[in-house]
């Protein structure tokens, strides 16, 4: 019925002419046909004055062409003259309006030519970042150097980070109003063409207008769009990007986007620092684990103090019963509208700090987190028990490394502070019941998201709770069914050690 | 799509089935001591104690007292009389009256023992008087405490000469065959607390009562200990003196004979002579000897005497009875407990003075 809206099929088969085509693109402003030379023979070139780079082009292209104008006779004689290699001669002209908008000129001997030569001319540079310092994914050891909004650049950025002939790149567009470039970067020989071949048939079974950003992608790709768990590891740090490669998974670039998605992704990957592999592994190990008990933590706190509060005064401790009366004692709400009303004010906190620029953010922080808490207290608002529990939870969520998934975690605080305020404990655990079998049926790329611990595999599950020595972090996680399975061998690399003898 | 507007309306309905029976902590009064006394006309007097938490941080322990038939309704009739709902989940200590304990503890074990709210480290404890007045005194000014008894057994338990009690032992002893129930005896003139002893039971009633010398014995029979002091006199060269044993270690061990109709249990010290008189050479191995046989005879002169008096009164708290079933097959309860009372039980405690505090 709509379908007239979308853009009929049919228009595309008639096939356009290269003046009909510049005719359409006339409309634009910015869209320049200028004519060269003299009267007997002009040269007409039409481009987007937008994308062009206007000094290479006068310098390098149109003295070229006026230096050999009376040369030119045909088109083909034009790739001898000028100093381009990229110059395609066409006559259809779909190809010429695509190319156009990618930055190449259109290239006529006279006004009305059926055919014309397609150059790029493209301004590189042009408004595009060149540097990102990963502040949103910051590590304080390792590289700091991030992916940027220019596609190009990024590639570049990791074939020279990552230098093998393995590294292999696949480009698709997707929009039907804006064509973005999709490019599917995988390791030969370890990636397993399942995950491309699926990557690639979703890709092209997706209908949407523009794909602006790489998350936008993510969550047109994803197995399951009604959940609050990211399926796809998003990331802008080129280090985090290789080890996922390396690992045998999928990085998927979107033009515009310093946010590269890796995947098939599962919910352990999302508690992985890249800085836990650049530290000791005792040590990075041990961040793990906190950060793993800092979710727990995270989620369950609010919900337990609600729980223990209403419904299971047995189980305080006789030590801590005096302060938890005391700290209530004037509080006039039940425990789940005070730490409702605490934990939306932290929310409204963060949600602030992050809209605000850098340096009023932190001002906000201060005041929002000393004044507003301390005044609560003071009001009778809230319990000081609550205050601390609240905040350390709110501290505990930022502990994640991937910021969506730090966002998962403040939702679901929600749904368990209010079944505790129902339920009390039995509430709470039908909330991990509810949490588990969600985290069970959910996949990424059709491999399972639970995946060490569901379908359990024991070697990798290790490799993800802690972080292994190098000796023993030598093979792939066996559930992305890599194509090789061990990444090194530790065993050959030092067979003499001339140099340790003293 | 049944299903699906089912589950939602399982969902919103949880919040109306669900919201009946909620303690909001500070909703509540939080029970920490019951006492329960026996009338002269009868009746049975149910105490509770609570904490008030009040806007200063200091707690504020109080009392009510109800009289009663029975002790089922003792929580009821206590509710009645409070503004705030009582809720018994956090109750640290069970206090039975002289009067009550000599009556009859059954029925209220059995209320007890099927209560899911209470925890199993209760304190159950038997008061000289009543247990309405000990827990009064805990609201005075100079205690001022509802967990104070509490405290005072447990201290005593991990650090002097009271043996492990709590409702679980309590529990097992009552309930388990072949052995009776021993509680802490408390007591105290006017509003002092203090720890007497130790209440020995026969099945549900009080029998006999031991001091706290007699306590510390009993906690070296029955199991051994690490802990515990012992305060008794020495001859020496013709004076007169009293020193005071610490017991570091204690191991205890029993042998039972069916033939001999006996039962050996030895219990050896280690321990550190806390006090002396100036007069004894500590450097001295013969004097130390010496005070350790005076020691030991004491000892275990009067171990034997308690366990005698236990075999007297028909009870077996140290759990003889238990332990000649667990060397025998096919024990016989009833032929057991008719000789038990004529057994030969040996006790020999054996005394090493390992240390004598610091020397000159």
């Amino acid at each position: 019925m709509f379908s007239w809206l979308r853009g009929s099929s049919k228009k595309e088969e008639i096939k356009l002419s290269v003046p009909e085509a510049l005719e359409i693109l006339h409309s634009s402003s910015d869209f320049l046909p200028v004519s060269i030379g003299d009267d007997e023979n002009i040269f007409v070139m039409s481009y987007y004055k937008s994308l062009i780079d206007a000094q290479d082009l006068q310098e390098q292209f149109i003295c070229s062409v006026k230096r050999a104008r009376d040369d030119i006779k045909t088109l083909e004689d034009l790739k001898t003259y000028i100093p381009y290699e990229d110059v395609t001669i066409t006559s259809d002209g779909k190809k010429v309006m695509d190319n156009l908008l990618e930055g190449y000129i259109a290239f006529q001997i006279y006004k009305e030519q059926k055919e014309c030569a397609l150059i790029k001319v493209l301004n590189i540079e042009g408004g595009f970042r060149t540097e990102n310092d990963t502040e949103n994914e910051f590590s304080v050891t390792g590289p700091k150097l991030g992916f940027v909004e220019d596609l190009d650049m990024n590639l570049y950025m990791l074939r020279k980070t990552f230098v093998t002939e393995k590294l292999s790149f696949k480009e698709v567009s997707l929009g039907n109003l804006s064509k973005s470039r999709i490019v599917i970067v995988y390791v030969e020989g370890i990636t397993n063409e399942k995950h491309i071949e699926n990557v690639t048939e979703r890709i092209n079974n997706i209908d949407f207008d523009v794909v602006f950003d790489g998350s936008l992608l993510d969550q047109l790709l994803s197995d399951n769009q009604n959940t609050p768990f990211p399926l796809f590891l998003g990331t802008e740090r080129i280090d985090r990007a290789i080890q996922t490669l390396i690992n045998g998974q999928l990085v998927i670039f979107t033009s515009g986007s310093p946010y590269a998605i890796t995947g098939p992704s599962s919910l352990f990957d999302f508690f992985i620092s890249p800085e836990d592999y650049y530290l000791p592994w005792i040590i990075g190990s041990f961040l793990r684990v906190t950060r793993f008990f800092a979710v727990a933590f995270s989620i369950f706190a609010t919900s337990m103090y609600v729980a223990v509060l209403t419904f299971h005064y047995e189980m305080i401790p006789k030590d801590l019963l005096g302060p938890l009366v005391y700290s209530r004692a004037n509080v006039p709400f039940p425990p789940v509208l005070e730490v409702l009303f605490l934990e939306i004010t932290i929310e409204l906190l963060r949600e602030a700090g992050a809209r605000l620029p850098t340096k009023i953010g932190q001002t906000l922080g201060i005041v929002g987190g000393i004044v507003i808490g301390q005044a609560s207290v003071e009001a009778s608002l809230t319990s000081s028990v609550l205050l601390i529990i609240v905040a350390l939870a709110a501290l505990a969520s930022f502990t994640t490394p991937t910021s969506r998934m730090s966002n998962t975690i403040r939702l679901l605080r929600f749904p368990f502070i209010i079944l505790a305020a129902f339920l009390g404990g039995l509430g709470i655990v039908i909330g991990i019941v509810f949490l588990l079998v969600h985290l069970m049926r959910l996949q990424s790329l059709t491999s399972p998201y639970l995946a060490p611990l569901y379908p359990f595999r024991s070697k990798d599950m290790w490799g993800f709770l802690f972080r292994p020595p190098y000796n023993f972090s030598t093979a792939r996680p066996a559930y992305l069914r890599p194509l090789s399975k061990w990444r090194y061998n530790p065993k050959r690399g030092n067979k003499t050690k001339e140099i340790d003898k003293e | 799509m049944k299903k699906r507007s089912l589950l939602v309306l399982l969902m919103f309905s949880i919040p109306f089935l669900s919201s009946c029976s909620s303690f909001v902590i500070d909703d509540v009064l939080v029970v920490q001591g019951i006492g329960l006394d026996y009338t002269k006309d009868g009746k049975i007097r149910g105490t509770a104690l609570f904490p008030l938490f009040r806007e200063s941080t200091t707690e504020e322990p109080s009392t009510i007292s109800v009289t009663t038939d029975n002790t089922y309704n003792i929580l009821q009739k206590i509710n009645e009389k409070s503004a705030l709902r009582l809720v018994e989940g956090q109750t640290r200590i069970l206090l039975f009256g002289k009067a009550y304990a000599k009556h009859n503890i059954e029925e209220i074990i059995h209320s007890f023992s099927r209560s899911p709210s209470l925890g199993r480290r209760v304190h159950v404890a038997v008061v000289d008087g009543k247990a309405e007045t000990m827990l009064q005194a805990v609201t005075k000014k100079d205690v001022k405490e509802s967990l104070y008894i509490t405290d005072l057994i447990e201290q005593n338990i991990h650090t002097e000469n009271l043996p492990y009690t709590n409702l679980h032992v309590f529990f097992s002893n009552y309930y388990g065959k072949g052995r009776d129930v021993f509680l802490p005896y408390l007591g105290g003139e006017k509003n002092e607390i203090k720890l007497k002893g130790l209440a020995i039971f026969d099945k549900e009633r009080l029998v006999t009562t031991l001091n706290m010398k007699e306590t510390f014995l009993f906690k070296l029979i029955r199991s051994g200990s690490k802990n515990g002091l012992y305060h008794t006199f020495i001859k020496a060269e013709g004076k007169k003196g009293a020193v005071v044993l610490r017991n570091l270690y204690a191991r205890q061990s029993m042998t039972y004979s069916k033939k001999n109709n006996s039962i050996k249990v030895d219990v050896h010290i280690n321990g550190l002579l806390k006090e002396y008189p100036a007069w004894v050479n500590a450097k001295d191995r013969k004097q130390v000897h010496d005070i350790e046989s005076q020691i030991k005879d004491e000892l275990t002169k009067n171990g034997n005497r308690i366990v005698q008096d236990m075999q007297k009164l028909q009870v077996d708290p140290i759990g003889f009875e238990d332990f000649a079933r667990s060397k025998t097959r096919h024990f016989d309860w009833k032929e057991f407990h008719n000789r038990y009372p004529d057994m030969d039980i040996k006790v020999n405690i054996d005394v090493k003075l390992t240390q004598t505090g610091i020397g000159e």
